[in-house]
């Protein structure tokens, strides 16, 4: 492979640091011109949308399916439609932000969207534990700039800081599992570490290797116990960054692990036996699960912040989603990467909704949705269709991703009662996750507010606000066009 | 003595132990980073001397990787400290408290 | 060629869903009226599809009108069919649609999201009915949810936040244990399809059947208000605005006995049979126990929603007895019931409660309400005569089928449901006497001259009761006209599994 086939299989990512150079350039030279900052707003986000339009045609037309040595790239067709997913996101993301983000530095927030972005490429595409590392860093740093980019807003600062710090501790844990996975095996590249790890025996070592990556994988993903940032950092965050973290990090960040941990750590299934077939990562992520379906449900239920709400609901998600995990192995990530897809879909439109409404109403309490229908019926019918789907209401998307994902666990072999029992609790807190996710929609259509003043919704937002609604609706009334090219 | 891998995982663990117990035990923020870095100094040992057990150079390159890396994750964390420190005067984790349900 | 017309009956499933996006597009002064046509339209195209069944139905039972794969790689197919069984209730559903429609003429708040709620939440029904698909079947009757939360929670009356929420709750737990249910179904035979005909073909393990029928069916039992999960029914239906009331104590809870007629009994015949005389005698208990608190409301409302426990007890019975006769009862008192149940929560709701503000049975005796509301007492009368199975309505006919069937199997079952019909007697006469006939002829003047200003009965109020009382008394003096429809679905293999499996 020469370098003319190294840029074209790169072509996504190098046009989008190109983009992120003119949106430096562009931005940078408007305000020593000192032009208003929603000219730069909407300068930076065109720009934006360019970058994520040419990036995707270049996916589409001009990447080839390639493999680097060591597992360094290996680009799969699902690897590239879930960059696809990305870009949405971005964009979504992007346009977004362009109404609602107070700052100065307006060309650096879409740079460092940008920058993020490109390392969930490198997520997606890489089979090597060193790309995999540096990638998620790559992501995960420039979100930590974004979280704290309110600078006027303490509780930006504040949830920088814990979103950082907690983040430096997973990294510091994943990357001292993967020292150990590397001292084990001798390699870096995933397919040959998993093809060593198959036939070694159980050993302390491996143990510890196997605990660190999870401990690793449940802080980035938020799952509980390690989710003690995730509210935190979507109640302080600017909204479109929370909306980012909380759906295309996701969908990375699920997208590697469940990578790494099937082709990786090819550990034994969950058995008749039971739970604890060390050196099984499976052990771990059902507990993981359970912990996450538990918590994040019962700690929605008394929340008043919506932000913190969708926070807790996503902790929630996350314990489904690792259901999902534990079912790829045997059947495939496919039940998984839709739902993760369809849930950050319907996260990225609840919170653009919460942009909205906070941008009106100064605030993202419960009672600041009252009327919602009222104020607005295009954004209280938008916002039903994302809640309705992260609570798994057909027709929409999420009933869809949940009912797969249940169907996914029990279609599992052996007979072990473990994944009955995880499939009820999955099936139980997502009723429990019914009654928080009604007290929203009460307050958008049933509460009536006397003097409640109309919300205007600028053009950008109401397209993706729009778009992300009828994607929710299309995923869960035509699924099997995304499980095709998942 | 002959020094053993044995011996540097042993130190390594021990870093990487006594910088998760400064995350999670110090109260002011500069330290907490200090130990992060610990943390992540511990994991470069290791795959240092797993690299030269394995007989090959990917660890070592992994670890001027991680180098750089925790460089960058300073400056961020610093600025987040300075921004934080801006706002609210004070680098102790105790008074982060501006974010409760 | 018979199954193309057949396909007419097809469209109360798409009119509903497309009358809902219509009524959003139109102004909102002719929300009602669009929906009375989509409701007539509905009806029409179940008589249509009614009577082209009749005509098919010695040859055909089971007429399948729509089958192509929908998500192939779960062996999820876009598979609708009917039966005599389902095409009854759809007849019910377009009657009580209609009658809904008309009893919530005077709805001025927020009309046109409710007649686009109303009639969402009557196509899930229908689709409930022709699903075939359980992944369909699902989807039907968990989109049939939230639109029952807002119409209760935004139009209601007493506590109706609390109803709605409790309703949304209840029907989401049981839709959720069915859903369990289902999946591991799904599983264990093999993961290939979802198609209720395949799936009911498949030998489940009797050890796997003891503990998935339970489950699939006491989730399904719940929206039928089965004793004692049946909690939800009387504050929700006491919640509800009129229509809703009707609709949930009409149809809504026969969603939930259809989906243990369809879904639980014939996929587990073993465990059915397991479990069939546990399931009778909670039918049993629910039938004295809902007459009984019925005979204690005070409530007008209330005496409704309690009674509606003590008939869907009766429902349950009849599925529990496992013989033809019992099923057919089971149906009819579907039936019978949907219409009944639907023409007293009317009386109470729309007639009475709108006129009087009140329900209390305190307040209304000495109203004297026969003589400021003579059509109404009529009504309410003639209503709770059918309700007590006086022969002539239609309850008088499917009780005594479920009676007769039960006492083929567990006569002592057969003695205790007599005993719940002469209690319904009990309440219905009680109530009757205190709400509309007061404590004696010595009333005061002045509540009677209170009376005097009430608005009069308008046109679409008794075109509705019309229509309700005439369905219940057509079927009960014609019963044939029911029977020809229900008998030949007997035979279809749904149900010769539940026969097949209590005779052998």
């Amino acid at each position: 492979m020469n370098y003319g086939d190294l840029l074209r299989a790169f072509s996504a990512e190098t046009l989008l640091v190109l983009f992120a150079g003119v949106i430096a350039f562009a931005d940078g030279w408007l305000a020593r011109k000192g032009r208003a900052e929603q000219l730069r707003h909407q300068i930076a986000s065109g720009l934006l949308l360019l970058a994520c339009a040419g990036a995707g045609w270049s996916l589409v037309r001009v990447t080839p399916p390639c493999m680097l040595p060591d597992g360094m790239i290996v680009s799969t067709d699902v690897g590239i439609h879930l960059k696809g997913v990305i870009l949405v996101l971005l964009s979504f993301t992007g346009l977004i932000a362009a109404g609602t983000v107070r700052t100065h530095h307006i060309g650096e927030f879409y740079i460092l969207l940008i920058l993020s972005a490109i390392g969930m490429f490198v997520m997606l595409s890489t089979e090597n534990l060193l790309m995999a590392f540096v990638a998620l860093e790559l992501a995960s740093i420039a979100l930590y700039i974004l979280a704290g980019f309110d600078k006027k807003d303490v509780r930006s600062a504040e949830a920088a800081m814990k979103y950082f710090l907690f983040g430096g501790v997973a990294a510091a844990f994943l990357l001292f599992g993967l020292s150990l996975v590397y001292g084990l095996t001798g390699s870096l590249d995933v397919r040959v570490v998993g093809r060593s790890l198959s036939h070694m025996p159980a050993s302390p070592l491996l143990l510890t290797a196997t605990v660190m990556v999870m401990a690793g994988f449940a802080f980035k993903i938020a799952a509980a116990p390690f989710h003690l940032w995730a509210p935190d950092a979507y109640e302080g965050a600017p909204v479109s960054v929370a909306a980012f973290v909380a759906s295309a990090s996701k969908v990375a960040g699920f997208a590697l692990f469940v990578k790494l941990l099937t082709v990786g750590f090819p550990g034994t299934f969950l058995t008749r036996n039971g739970l604890w077939d060390a050196p099984s990562w499976m052990s771990l992520a059902v507990l993981l699960s359970v912990f996450s379906m538990i918590w994040g449900n019962v700690a929605a239920l008394k929340q008043k912040s919506v932000k913190r709400l969708l926070a807790y609901s996503a902790v929630a998600h996350a314990g489904y989603m690792l259901i999902g995990v534990l079912a790829a192995p045997k059947l495939g990530s496919n039940a998984l990467l839709y739902y993760a897809v369809t849930y950050a879909l319907a996260t990225v439109g609840a919170f653009g909704a919460v942009a909205a409404v906070e941008k009106s109403c100064g605030s993202d309490k419960l009672d600041a949705f009252a009327g919602l229908m009222r104020r607005s019926p295009f954004l209280a019918i938008c916002m039903a269709a994302f809640i309705l789907s992260l609570a798994g209401i057909p027709p929409l998307a999420g009933f869809f991703g949940k009912f797969y994902l249940f169907a996914a666990i029990l279609k599992m072999d052996g007979s072990s009662l473990c994944r009955f029992w995880l499939a009820g609790l999955a099936l139980a807190t997502s009723c429990v996750s019914l009654y928080y996710y009604l007290q929203i929609l009460k307050q958008v259509f049933v509460v009536e507010k006397e003097d409640a003043d109309t919300i205007g919704l600028d053009t950008p937002l109401r397209w993706v606000l729009g778009l992300a609604a009828a994607g929710v609706l299309a995923a869960g009334l035509f699924p099997e066009a995304l499980l095709r090219v998942l | 003595m002959l020094i053993t891998l044995q011996h540097y995982l042993v130190v390594s663990g021990l870093l990487f132990s006594v910088g998760l117990a400064g995350v999670i035990m110090r109260r002011n923020l500069i330290v907490v980073y200090m130990c992060l870095e610990m943390m992540l100094a511990a994991a470069a040992l290791a795959l240092a001397v797993f690299s030269r057990y394995n007989q090959n150079m990917d660890g070592q390159v992994l670890v001027f990787f991680v180098i750089t890396v925790a460089a960058a994750e300073v400056a961020v964390g610093l600025a987040i400290i300075v921004s934080l420190f801006r706002l609210c005067r004070t680098v102790q984790t105790k008074d982060l408290t501006h974010l409760k349900f | 060629m018979v199954v193309e017309v057949m396909d007419m009956i097809l469209w109360t499933l798409y009119f509903s869903f497309l009358g809902a996006v219509l009524v959003l597009l139109l102004p909102g002064r002719a929300a009602k009226w669009a929906a009375l046509s989509v409701a007539v339209a509905t009806l029409a195209a179940a008589f249509a599809g009614a009577s082209e069944y009749m005509s098919v139905s010695a040859q055909a039972p089971w007429v399948t009108l729509a089958k192509s794969p929908w998500i192939p790689s779960l062996g999820i197919s876009w598979h609708l069919a009917a039966d005599g069984i389902s095409i009854t209730l759809v007849l019910l559903t377009a009657l009580a649609s209609v009658a809904g429609v008309l009893f919530s003429w005077n709805v001025a708040h927020r009309p046109k999201e409710f007649f686009a709620l109303y009639l969402t939440l009557i196509g899930g029904v229908y689709g409930v009915f022709f699903s075939v698909d359980l992944f369909l079947f699902m989807v039907f009757y968990e989109i049939a949810i939230i639109p029952k939360y807002f119409l209760i929670a935004v139009w209601g009356s007493t506590r109706r936040e609390y109803g709605a929420m409790k309703l949304a709750l209840y029907s989401f737990i049981g839709s959720a244990l069915s859903l369990a249910g289902i999946l591991a179904a799904y599983a264990v035979a093999g993961g290939h399809t979802f198609d209720l005909l395949e799936l009911a073909s498949y030998p489940f393990p009797p050890q796997f059947q003891y503990w998935a029928f339970p489950l699939v069916f006491v989730g399904f039992a719940i929206l039928a208000g089965m004793w004692p999960f049946h909690t939800w029914a009387p504050t929700g239906h006491v919640a509800a605005p009129t229509a809703a009331s009707m609709l949930l104590a009409g149809v809504v809870m026969k969603l939930g006995a259809y989906g243990c007629l369809r879904v639980a009994m014939p996929l587990f015949p073993i465990g059915l049979e397991e479990w069939s005389l546990f399931f009778a005698g909670l039918g049993v208990v629910g039938i004295i126990y809902g007459a009984l608190v019925a005979l204690a409301q005070t409530d007008f409302k209330f005496v409704i929603g309690y009674s509606s426990v003590s008939h869907m007890g009766f429902v349950i019975l009849g599925l529990m007895t496992l013989n033809a006769v019992g099923l057919q009862g089971a149906v009819m008192q579907m039936f019978s019931h949907g219409v009944i149940a639907g023409l007293l929560f009317a009386v109470v709701g729309r007639m009475v409660y709108d006129r009087t503000h009140t329900r209390e049975l305190s307040e209304l005796g000495p109203m004297q309400l026969y003589r400021s509301m003579p059509f109404v007492t009529v009504v309410f009368v003639l209503a709770g005569l059918a309700s007590m199975g006086l022969p002539g309505f239609s309850g008088f006919v499917a009780e005594l089928m479920i009676v007769v069937g039960a006492w083929r199997g567990i006569p002592w079952m057969a003695v205790m449901a007599g005993l719940g019909i002469l209690l319904a007697a009990a309440y219905t006469l009680r109530v009757m006497q205190l709400a509309f006939f007061g404590y004696g002829d010595n009333s005061s003047e002045n509540s009677h001259s209170d009376m005097s200003k009430i608005d009069a009965i308008s046109w679409p109020e008794k075109t509705g009761a019309v229509l309700l009382l005439a369905a219940s008394l057509c079927v009960g003096l014609r019963p044939s006209l029911l029977l020809d429809l229900i008998a030949p679905a007997m035979n279809t293999p749904l149900v010769q599994v539940i026969l097949k499996g209590a005779g052998s």
